[in-house]
């Protein structure tokens, strides 16, 4: 059963990047939504909420409100929602739907089929639980040959980001374990305005 | 438990689009991967396999065989696989993961949360079985007030598209219902007064059945 009434997104953007979230309240009896921003800590930093109509879209006002810093984006309603993320600097977009253990884009194990040599390659990932997760990050080349691997911890509804200079710019693939479920982003960026965001592949 | 040994992907463009499609075993033994690409008619008209080893990748040279048509490609893996497209034309890019029912991303009723009124929105439907399925479309305002319904008959392993000429140019979302299993990209085109050119966004269809 594919619905949720909790989605994720592990980046609200700071700086020049202009972010729009929307989501949508997909049953036919009004829904209470509330959505909270959190910072790199895990700690609540901004909130609102609103009721929705049956199918009602709400364009989510966190760009604006909270501006100072990346932020987790947490939205929770009484029945079932769905969502999307669009991310923006000139031609750069990155897009990513809400994510959540029901839709299968949540979950102790995680999949990048690419990563680029000679592009700049950026992953964040959301712990979505009160818990700490340890998780272990391995780079493997496309022969799918381990090129790295290195650990890190993420608090309780915290995020963790890491780069290139973690993963080693290898042409290849990105796995990650994690004792709690988390979300991941890739974040793609050509380097001649062109970005593709994409979200880790559920394995677990 | 999402591991699959079976990706979908609604389209291979043809024309000045060039796609990118690479799949990866993700498991610890060698896999026997085949690629079929099909025309929306469902015929077969490309294929290719090959052995890849414990996490190697394997980017599928299906590109040649959609220099005149669209396609759809279907990978089947005696072992696990996941997998991506990117396809491209200048700064626009169209990236979606590989889709199946054991993903999440295939099902009975798709869900797009945005329909941009002054871009060019343009869906693709995958029926991904061998049985014809009646599919009907919901466009409704972003208030949930419905704008737009049609409908059509797919056949099986074809593929369907549809664009703002039937979705009428609402700001609002986009609903899909089939009979059968399906998967559904929408592209997002930016044109207009706050939509720069030169941008593209690729999404799968949220599944959010059963209800």
């Amino acid at each position: 059963m594919a619905l949720t009434r909790k989605i994720y997104f592990p980046q609200i953007a700071a700086g020049n990047w202009a972010d729009w979230v929307q989501v949508v309240n997909i049953n036919q009896q009004p829904a209470n939504v509330q959505a909270i921003a959190r910072n790199m800590q895990g700690i609540l930093v901004w909130q609102t909420s609103n009721t929705l109509q049956p199918y009602q879209a709400w364009v989510i006002p966190v760009d604006p409100a909270y501006p100072q810093a990346d932020v987790s984006l947490t939205v929770i309603s009484t029945l079932p929602i769905v969502g999307e993320r669009h991310c923006h600097a000139g031609t750069e977009v990155l897009a990513f739907p809400g994510a959540s253990p029901e839709t299968k884009t949540a979950g102790t194990r995680l999949f990048f089929p690419e990563t680029v040599y000679g592009c700049h390659d950026n992953f964040r990932f959301l712990n979505i639980t009160e818990y700490y997760a340890f998780v272990t990050v391995i780079s493997r080349d496309i022969n799918g040959f381990t090129v790295r691997r290195f650990t890190g911890q993420i608090p309780p509804l915290g995020f963790w980001i890491f780069t290139d200079n973690e993963i080693g710019n290898v042409q290849g693939t990105l796995e990650i374990f994690s004792t709690q479920p988390v979300v991941g982003e890739r974040h793609l960026h050509y380097g001649n305005g062109v970005a593709v965001g994409q979200l880790g592949q559920v394995l677990s | 438990m999402p591991l699959t040994n079976r990706l979908y992907f609604a389209q291979v463009a043809a024309g000045v689009w060039a796609d990118w499609v690479q799949v990866v075993n993700v498991s610890g033994e060698n896999a026997r991967i085949r690629a079929i690409a099909r025309d929306w008619n469902a015929n077969i008209v490309w294929s290719s396999e090959r052995v890849s080893s414990p996490f190697q990748g394997w980017v599928i040279p299906v590109e040649p065989a959609s220099k005149t048509q669209n396609l759809s490609l279907v990978v089947l893996s005696d072992k696990p696989i996941v997998g991506e497209r990117h396809c491209h034309l200048g700064t626009e890019v169209l990236a979606f993961p590989g889709a199946s029912p054991e993903m999440g991303t295939a099902g009975y009723r798709l869900f797009f949360p945005e329909l941009v009124a002054e871009c060019a929105d343009w869906f693709i439907i995958f029926n991904i079985t061998e049985i014809e399925s009646k599919i009907d479309v919901i466009v409704r305002d972003v208030n949930g007030t419905v704008a737009k319904q049609f409908g059509t008959r797919l056949k099986g392993m074809g593929g369907w598209v549809f664009s703002d000429a039937e979705t009428g140019r609402v700001q609002g979302t986009v609903e899909v219902i089939s009979e059968q299993m399906i998967v559904g990209e929408r592209h997002l085109h930016y044109q207009g007064t706050y939509h720069p050119n030169g941008v593209a966004v690729g999404q799968l269809g949220q599944v959010i059945d059963p209800i």
